[in-house]
């Protein structure tokens, strides 16, 4: 997290934020939850497999013999993308971060528009509430791009803060 | 590294999406004008045509271990003006000339030969007007003999466009045609077995 | 060091490569032919085709007529050839075809060119697809990468690359 990144290329910004969140929450004593990331991994990687077996037959076998296979795996591929497409637009939904505490449970979901420096965040508790708000990224990166995650911690623990006040 | 891969990736992803676009509409305009120009009604004459039989034992003229194989010659008069297949994507025009039939022993197998073939390149060219023209390529046929037939002669076209599609197309005008019989010689007579199945 | 991280990183790359090749496979399974676009790198069929040109071809058509550009493939030999259909003769009750072809600029027919004995090519068999579309000049690149060590290196790099740098 030490490296420095060009601020004025959106992706950047947000993948950067997008990584920093784990630490943030662990340090407001959140436990990070695996399931929406080791799903997406999952069909990612069956995808992947599929490919690579399409691959690996194309090699082996002439083409007539490997149509039926490779008819399967072409199947295979379209449905698995298309379960995948559907998961990320659906159910992950820019879902980055979950984590839960003793009796609290927090989904962190992040957008940033092209050319936009707003890092756009929706937080969800346990109780289905939800608040949005929007952090200026130029407000914890310093000049050489390097992320203050002091700030950035600062920023999650106010905001968290007002959203139980307002959710009680 | 200022998104340089970003860059890359955006510019590949314009420049599909144009090529796309650009390819629709590349054969879109192609294909009306074709139409606009009526190309599919064409029209050709063929006449005059004068077969003539040969018996041939060589490789190259079809014969399968010396047996002796029916060759076809013909000459022929053509006339017809293709013109308007040359528009603004037409790079050549292939017109070639050809002869379709039914075979003698299994009637079921119908068979078309080319006989002779030009490339025009340019619109000058595309006014055929063919006088006792011979027959580029000697034919024979995948049984030993090709005479006693009944056989149509059909001018066809190909457009080889600068870019999209390959456009075919007849013109109007058959010409029918039966081939003389031709007296068994001596060496044919022992030979009736077929050389090729299909 | 986290593994889902690197994992999310890794799936990017892989993404790349998989869809490119599904989507040849596709494609090939949806013309039937395992070549769907080659590049002709004869002058054979001048001047109707140069070296360097790409052929898009399609092999649903059970019968091919004569005039018809097709791509065929010689037992033993690698490469395929590109040449216009001279003669057919199908039989209508076992729907098999026969096929003679000749370059548009050579002077004789294509027999010495097909394989032992041979003097007719097998539409089922032997071709590989009939030439259906045309874009001239675009395929040298792939001849110069295929016939450039050093190219086809750089281009799997830059694809690497191109991949693991992406956010997107």
């Amino acid at each position: 997290m030490s490296k420095p990144i060009n601020v004025y290329s959106t992706p950047d910004l947000r993948q950067t934020l997008d990584e920093a969140l784990p630490d943030v929450f662990k340090r407001l004593n959140y436990e990070q939850s695996f399931k929406l990331i080791d799903t997406k991994l999952i069909i990612g990687y069956s995808i992947a497999v599929v490919a690579a077996i399409s691959f690996l037959l194309d090699k082996k076998l002439k083409f007539e013999e490997a149509l039926l296979y490779q008819k399967v795996l072409v199947g295979s591929y379209a449905i698995l993308s298309a379960v995948f497409w559907y998961f990320n637009n659906y159910i992950e939904k820019g879902v980055k971060y979950t984590g839960y505490s003793k009796e609290k449970a927090i989904v962190v979901a992040t957008k940033m528009t092209k050319y936009d420096y707003n890092y756009q965040v929706t937080l969800r508790n346990e109780a289905g509430s939800v608040i949005k708000t929007t952090l200026p990224a130029n407000t914890v990166f310093d000049e050489q791009g390097y992320l203050q995650t002091d700030l950035l911690f600062k920023w999650f623990e106010e905001k968290l803060d007002s959203f139980y006040k307002k959710a009680k | 590294m200022f998104s340089l891969s970003q860059r890359f990736q955006q510019t590949s992803n314009q420049a599909l999406s144009f090529a796309i676009f650009a390819a629709a509409f590349v054969v879109a305009t192609f294909c009306a004008q074709l139409y606009q120009d009526n190309v599919f009604g064409l029209s050709s004459s063929i006449g005059n045509i004068q077969p003539q039989i040969n018996v041939r034992t060589s490789r190259f003229y079809g014969s399968v271990n010396g047996r002796p194989k029916e060759n076809l010659k013909i000459s022929f008069d053509l006339e017809s003006d293709l013109t308007p297949l040359f528009n603004w994507n037409t790079k050549q025009i292939f017109v070639y000339l050809t002869a379709e039939y039914n075979g003698l022993k299994k009637p079921s197998v119908k068979s078309e030969v080319t006989l002779w073939d030009s490339i025009i390149t340019d619109k000058e060219g595309a006014v055929i007007s063919l006088n006792n023209a011979k027959s580029k390529y000697s034919v024979w046929d995948i049984e030993e003999k090709l005479s006693d037939r009944n056989l149509t002669f059909k001018l066809h076209w190909n457009i080889q466009p600068w870019i999209g599609p390959l456009v075919y197309g007849e013109t109007n005008g058959e010409s029918p045609v039966t081939l003389p019989q031709t007296k068994p010689k001596s060496q044919s007579a022992r030979t009736s077995k077929r050389s090729e199945a299909v | 060091m986290n593994l889902r991280l690197e994992l999310t990183r890794f799936l990017n790359l892989c993404f790349a490569l998989a869809s490119a090749f599904m989507f040849w496979k596709g494609l090939s399974i949806v013309t039937n032919s395992h070549s769907p676009i080659v590049v002709v790198l004869s002058g054979s069929m001048e001047p109707a085709f140069q070296r360097g040109d790409i052929l898009f071809l399609w092999n649903r058509n059970e019968l091919n007529k004569v005039g018809d550009v097709v791509v065929y493939e010689v037992d033993n030999k690698e490469i395929p050839i590109v040449h216009r259909v001279l003669r057919e003769h199908v039989d209508e009750t076992s729907g098999k075809q026969l096929l003679l072809t000749k370059g548009d600029n050579n002077a004789g027919n294509d027999i010495p060119l097909y394989a032992k004995r041979k003097i007719y090519l097998h539409k089922e068999k032997d071709i590989v697809g009939t030439v259906k579309g045309y874009i001239p000049q675009l395929g040298y690149i792939t001849i110069w990468i295929s016939e450039n060590k050093y190219a086809k290196m750089g281009l799997m790099g830059l694809i690497a690359l191109s991949a693991l740098l992406s956010n997107e």
